[in-house]
């Protein structure tokens, strides 16, 4: 009996990590996420719409290879492997420095503006940090992808990844507090 | 040890802690006790505080979706790759 259970229950776990679904069907789950992180990850549309066109293509060519399991993060490390090798090509592009994100202490914007900052200026603020740290915060907190998707994506360990979202969220709150002043200036 | 200068970055050994409480990510006795120093500690309270906004502007910001673009892309070159490796496929 305790055996007959026993099967059955492995045999439900092969089952599930082997059940792969059409590529067509994951193409349109995931289209829009794979976007957005390649608008993030570019900083451009045009580029970001090639880029997916490009990891679709390879993601298509790749697919039968592929064991089905977390497909986004397998679609992610293509299109970010893909950037990396045309960013070689090109040369690497504007850099930001640690030391120009130490947050300004700028209490009076967090109590003034009670949170209306429109997604512009946080994807003007996402653009301004380091691309680690950017496909991070995109990743974990605007696309929702779990800590283990978004470093089997990475290609990092968890413990990385968190480091560097961290990292991400410090600099990006820096840079918002930073927009606003700017803008009180200009007023 | 607690803080209570009103400005200052949050203690090293919590900021982990009150980023996942920031994220929702971290549950019961790591929550609470980081809440707990969050609520006596001015530093890392405010550090919380604005974590916490940080991160739920990032959840709500506009996803903006293009119907042309998502278009074009639904209907790119992938689907070649795809006939082609159907027609391998079935070849073998």
């Amino acid at each position: 009996m305790f055996q007959v259970l026993g099967w059955g229950s492995h045999k439900s776990k092969v089952e599930a990590t082997t059940t792969k679904k059409p590529f067509e069907d994951v193409v349109k789950a995931e289209l829009s996420t794979l976007y957005r992180v390649a608008v993030r990850l570019c900083r451009n549309e045009t580029t970001a719409e090639d880029l997916v066109a490009q990891t679709l293509f390879l993601a298509a060519k790749g697919w039968q290879a592929f064991d089905g399991n977390y497909p986004r993060s397998w679609m992610i490390r293509i299109m970010r492997n893909e950037y990396a090798s045309a960013h070689r090509k090109v040369g690497s592009g504007p850099t930001v420095s640690i030391d120009e994100v130490s947050e300004p202490y700028d209490d009076l914007f967090w109590r003034e503006i009670d949170w209306n900052i429109s997604g512009t200026e946080i994807g003007r603020a996402l653009d301004a940090i380091p691309e680690e740290n950017r496909l991070a915060v995109v990743m974990c907190d605007m696309e929702s992808l779990t800590r283990d998707e978004a470093a089997d994506a990475l290609g990092v360990p968890v413990g990385t990844l968190n480091s560097r979202l961290h990292r991400g969220r410090n600099m990006l709150r820096a840079k918002l507090v930073a927009f606003h002043t700017e803008y009180q200036e200009a007023k | 040890m607690f803080r209570h200068d009103p400005e200052g970055p949050p203690c090293s050994n919590m900021e982990n802690l009150l980023q996942q409480v920031a994220d929702g990510s971290a549950k019961g006795l790591k929550k609470w006790y980081a809440v707990a120093h969050a609520n006596r500690c001015t530093h890392c309270g405010n550090f919380l505080s604005r974590m916490t906004r940080t991160v739920s502007a990032l959840r709500s910001a506009q996803k903006v979706e293009d119907e042309e673009v998502f278009n074009r892309l639904l209907n790119g070159s992938w689907k070649t790759a795809v006939s082609e490796a159907t027609s391998d496929e079935k070849k073998a």
